[in-house]
């Protein structure tokens, strides 16, 4: 993924997974961690994860919940939402367009 | 593991800790967790907090501030080899050459550096950048006193976009680099350029140049007001 896709840098891509890992609700860090670890493959290291969640935070793409204990749960904003659902779209078209152009080489 | 997390900055850890402690109880790190703490602390503590920026002109400046700081190191490595052996005119033949290459190093650096921040620095950054380069433009002809109007333009843009552009330690440790450069060529002038080993205290300057380069590489630059909103524009 290119830097201005999210415009955050290295933390483009896990942020891009976070968003997409509160997209069925709100979770806290333990629960994003391990649900981005399923949905990608590869382990996300805590100060990944926590650098890419104050990031999200401060652009107003997600927003933190009341902490129960010490376990503070984070959801998506409006913002946040529509950022996702334009990731995700983009994402698809350009899937679509890679496997149309792979199956016109192969046959 | 709290040793880990007092890496991290005070206001960070007032905001993160309780909910950080429980991840890392929850699942206790491997060193390579620990590491990604390490860089995430390292982070933390280079991220004033401003929404930033990277794009193709960001990088064209940090490319050109670790090319000048390379530069800048490889001339005056360069320039002390070729001291010895060489005495007279020669010597002032080679100073000259060395003084060349060194403001054309400063002067793209300061250009760079000055592009990239023009509309994300303090009021007098603009006319210190000018300053600075006219300077430098100046000494690439020689003069005591174009170095002087040099040194009053390089440190003016440094306090212009420190804490923005780049850390407050970086603009610090660059204008404490750049007093080195003229302490290192005021020593050349007072030995009569008969020792080179003075030229060392110039050489700070240019690790300093590479490392405000790397800094814009990995952090970028302040977001301008109008685009630091939003994530989801592709360029």
């Amino acid at each position: 993924m290119k830097d201005q896709d999210l415009d955050l840098g290295r933390f483009a891509e896990p942020s891009l997974y976070i968003l997409v890992s509160l997209s069925d609700g709100p979770k806290h860090g333990y629960a994003i961690m391990t649900d981005v670890e399923a949905i990608s493959g590869a382990p996300m290291g805590p100060g990944t994860l926590y650098g890419a969640l104050a990031r999200l935070e401060r652009r107003g793409l997600i927003e933190p919940l009341e902490a129960i204990d010490r376990r503070r749960p984070y959801r998506l904003t409006g913002l946040g939402q529509a950022t996702v659902r334009a990731q995700m779209e983009r994402l698809s078209s350009l899937s679509k367009t890679g496997l149309q152009r792979l199956r016109e080489t192969s046959s | 593991m709290s040793a880990l997390i007092r890496l991290y900055p005070r206001s960070w850890r007032a905001r993160y800790e309780p909910e950080f402690l429980d991840l890392l109880e929850a699942r206790p790190p491997s060193v390579r967790d620990q590491v990604d703490i390490i860089r995430g602390a390292i982070d933390a503590r280079l991220d004033s907090g401003a929404p930033r920026e990277s794009n193709r002109q960001t990088r064209i400046a940090a490319a050109s501030a670790v090319a000048a700081g390379a530069l800048w190191i490889m001339w005056l490595l360069m320039s002390m080899e070729a001291f010895d052996g060489v005495d007279g005119e020669s010597v002032r033949g080679v100073g000259r050459i060395v003084s060349l290459f060194a403001g054309l190093a400063a002067l793209a650096s300061h250009l760079s550096l000055g592009i990239v921040s023009l509309d994300r620095m303090r009021g007098w950054g603009g006319p210190a950048s000018a300053i600075a380069a006219i300077g430098f433009a100046l000494t690439l002809f020689g003069g005591g006193a174009a170095a002087l109007v040099a040194l009053v333009g390089s440190i003016g843009l440094a306090t212009a976009v420190a804490g923005r552009t780049i850390p407050t330690i970086v603009a610090v440790l660059w204008v404490l680099a750049t007093l080195g450069v003229f302490a290192a060529f005021n020593g050349l002038v007072r030995t009569q350029w008969t020792d080179p080993t003075v030229l060392y205290q110039a050489m700070p300057y240019g690790l300093v140049w590479i490392f405000i380069g790397a800094t814009i590489a990995m952090r970028g630059v302040p977001a301008r007001a109008s685009d630091g909103a939003h994530l989801g524009s592709a360029g």
